[in-house]
């Protein structure tokens, strides 16, 4: 290989990339938007609009409210927000839409404690849907249980069995710090497909490609582009990754060796993907947009708005067979738990993809500089 | 002007005739992204996780209480998640966590069955994997949904001690699945979706192929231009919706309750694809470089969903009830009390707010098409006066 060869056609195509500003744009603005929307604005964890009418007074029936008004989830966001006003106006709401859920704790709840009975909490749910209705549920369940511990009858105190959970992690990951490993991650599988697909298909679409076959050997283009693609990729993640910095705090607490190991991993094994479709579909738009969908598809089940552990049945055996998978979970494992358990594990899959992947794309290549 | 018009859009609904790769492309992302999408959250309506069981206690023997807690685990009554338990030594369990082949460890600790049988206080620790805030509250909700059935059957129910329970009523008399639910906001994505991207790539089309200057010299030229390729992309863009709504229909055995709602249906899709492919066509104009239409049309597309109440209602998530202004979530609104009969206290909101879009963007256009009307037979009647001159 010749690598001075090499380095003249990265100059080329890294010049041609900083010479139209709006391409190297889209590479980079896309995944800001989608960290800035999806982790800003949206994914904020679920907090239930209710309304809680007290029948009385009931010292009890006041704890209970309390509770519920200050019950936390694992990163200290609320489960309800509680609707104030009269029991007619909390009412109203409740039918109007505007809450979701109305809790109607009984009368004298003190005295049916007092007398041996049940309590039954009354729980109005607006079940707009089924996760809907679950989550009021539960989270009402969750109440009951820490009511029915340590419950006074008199003198005498009843137990019953409760559960203290530990992370992994203190606090819990927020969904939008997830979001923003995950797009981060997306970023280097993203990139590097999307930029190696789009200088590779712009030589077939400007005509330049014979010249590409006669000045430089397979070998030494396919991987001039993989380069081109890694140094691109890696000025894109540098970027985003600032800009998450600067709007959100964000930053990555892993060890930063291993982080820039498993980028580096992650450049070389899926830029060979965006060349395979490049010489398959020989346009730039039509390539970039199969790769994106590819790597978006691989995103939202390999892990990156989820683990993929959670994922049962198809879309588990879908995200099983992705490689992204595997370079998601040791992404999201160095990012927010500082751990490397499952690299080792997961570096063979990922490289495995893409030593096949540049063989692919290399014996594709050859093919089609023998036809033309 | 009519003539004009028309005629530009089936030279454009021609060139894209011509293209079979951007048809292939307009057609399968959409149809993929809906389909997985649908799966995931159809699987997710018998939902069952893996749980690692570690006991500590006395064996699992039946009629034993460590059994009658097993029991509530599997239960498979109540909501979601359902939990398959999986029983291993305090070691091994913590290995799979650290390796994420579990995300769950649930620890029945020595002295389970004394405690209980004793009444005496009892803690179940359990150990999550907590790197996502969604899952750990899935998990800390659905452990303790189990942990309430075991007390309901084993304490409560056999009239031993007092306690809490819950009497819930639902406001409709049937449930509607997360994932039908998510139907309505699916067709306003393909919707928004297509129009937006084949009116960006026709827009963009005539400075691309350097046909621009032609387009200049005709009179009007260029707003017959993009009136007839907006037209072109309402074509196209009902064609593709059609062929969705006919693979939901057999695999997803959608079906609209009623002609009304088929009406409501081709009016709220016409009006988002005035709306979203004009949106396309001057932004192709605008820009007027193929390469620079499907990225930002999908992120935008994408995210307009996302921020729509696509998922779940808007009053659930926190902090996004001002997205219910937008165009999107009020169709989304309209579509779901219209097909499911949900959210139907929405939707006089829904449909204000829908229309108040189609006023502030649809007539200013409409104004504008018909200033062009009068241009072009003001020009028409003077071409004709020289003519008879």
């Amino acid at each position: 290989m010749n690598l001075s060869g090499i380095l003249v056609l990265i100059m080329k195509d890294m010049k041609a990339w900083f010479r139209n500003p709006f391409m190297m744009l889209i590479s980079i603005i896309p995944l800001f938007f989608m960290g800035f929307i999806m982790g800003s604005l949206v994914t904020q964890a679920e907090s239930l609009p209710t309304g809680v009418i007290l029948e009385d007074n009931d010292p009890i029936a006041i704890e209970i409210k309390n509770y519920i008004q200050n019950m936390t989830s694992g990163t200290g966001l609320r489960w309800f927000t509680i609707m104030e006003g009269s029991n007619e106006l909390i009412e109203q709401k409740f039918y109007n839409g505007e809450i979701l859920c109305l809790i109607r704790i009984p009368i004298n709840i003190s005295g049916i404690i007092e007398a041996g009975e049940v309590v039954y909490i009354e729980v109005l749910i607006n079940n707009i849907n089924d996760d809907v209705t679950k989550n009021i549920l539960q989270r009402v369940q969750d109440v009951c249980n820490k009511f029915n511990n340590n419950l006074e009858q008199g003198t005498f105190i009843f137990y019953s069995p409760r559960l203290i959970f530990e992370g992994l992690v203190e606090p819990d990951v927020k969904f939008t710090d997830y979001i923003f490993g995950g797009v981060l991650a997306f970023t280097i599988v993203f990139s590097s497909g999307i930029n190696s697909a789009t200088i590779t298909a712009h030589e077939f679409e400007k005509g330049t490609m014979k010249e590409l076959i006669m000045s430089a050997s397979p070998r030494e283009v396919i991987t001039s582009k993989l380069l081109t693609s890694g140094i691109q990729t890696v000025f894109c993640y540098i970027i985003v990754n600032i800009g998450y910095y600067l709007l959100f705090g964000f930053l990555p607490i892993g060890n930063l060796i291993y982080l820039w190991f498993w980028i580096i991993i992650g450049i070389i094994s899926f830029s060979s993907l965006g060349i395979i479709v490049a010489v398959k579909v020989k346009q730039v738009i039509p390539a970039a947009l199969a790769t994106m969908i590819i790597n978006m598809i691989g995103w939202w089940i390999g892990g990156g708005l989820v683990p993929a552990e959670v994922w049962v049945g198809l879309i588990h055996l879908l995200s099983s067979l992705l490689p992204s998978t595997y370079y998601f979970r040791s992404f999201t494992n160095i990012v927010f738990m500082n751990t490397i358990a499952t690299l080792s594990f997961d570096f063979i899959i990922v490289i495995s993809f893409g030593v096949i992947s540049f063989l692919i794309a290399q014996w594709l290549y050859v093919k089609e500089a023998k036809m033309r | 002007m009519i003539s004009e018009i028309f005629g530009e859009c089936i030279k454009t609904l021609r060139s894209w005739k011509r293209n079979p790769i951007l048809i292939f492309i307009g057609f399968i992302s959409p149809l993929l992204f809906t389909t997985i999408f649908i799966q995931s959250f159809t699987i997710s309506e018998d939902l069952s996780w893996e749980v690692v069981v570690v006991n500590q206690d006395e064996p699992i023997i039946s009629g034993s209480w460590t059994e009658k807690l097993i029991i509530s685990l599997e239960s498979r009554e109540g909501t979601i998640p359902y939990f398959s338990v999986i029983i291993y030594d305090l070691d091994a369990a913590e290995m799979m966590l650290q390796n994420r082949e579990t995300f769950v460890i649930v620890i029945i600790p020595d002295g389970f069955t004394y405690n209980i049988s004793n009444n005496e206080p009892i803690v179940i620790q359990v150990k999550i994997n907590n790197i996502h805030e969604d899952l750990s509250k899935n998990l800390r909700l659905g452990l303790e949904a189990r942990i309430y059935q075991f007390i309901q059957n084993n304490q409560l129910s056999t009239g031993d001690r007092p306690g809490y329970m819950i009497h819930s009523t639902l406001l409709y008399t049937e449930e509607l699945a997360r994932s039908n639910y998510m139907v309505s906001g699916l067709l306003v994505f393909i919707t928004i979706f297509v129009s937006m991207l084949y009116g960006g790539i026709l827009g963009s089309e005539e400075k691309d192929k350097n046909t621009w200057k032609e387009i200049l010299m005709v009179n009007n030229g260029s707003s017959f231009s993009i009136l007839g390729k907006l037209l072109a992309t309402l074509m196209i863009t009902s064609i593709y919706v059609l062929i969705i709504l006919i693979i939901s229909m057999i695999f997803y055995n959608f079906s609209f309750p009623n002609f009304e709602s088929i009406i409501v249906f081709g009016t709220i899709s016409l009006g988002l694809t005035v709306l979203f492919g004009l949106l396309g066509v001057l932004y192709g104009f605008k820009v007027g470089d193929f390469r620079l239409i499907p990225a930002p049309t999908i992120i935008f597309t994408f995210l307009m969903w996302f921020i729509s109440g696509a998922l779940n209602p808007l009053e659930f998530m926190a902090n996004s009830e001002i997205f219910k202004f937008s165009p999107t979530a009020s169709a989304t609104r309209i579509f779901t009390a219209t097909f499911f009969g949900r959210g139907t206290q929405y939707l006089i909101e829904a449909y204000g707010i829908f229309f108040f879009w189609m006023i502030l963007i649809v007539l200013p256009f409409c104004i504008w098409v018909v200033k062009i009307w009068k241009d072009s037979k003001i020009n028409v009647n003077r071409d004709s006066q020289k003519i008879t001159s």
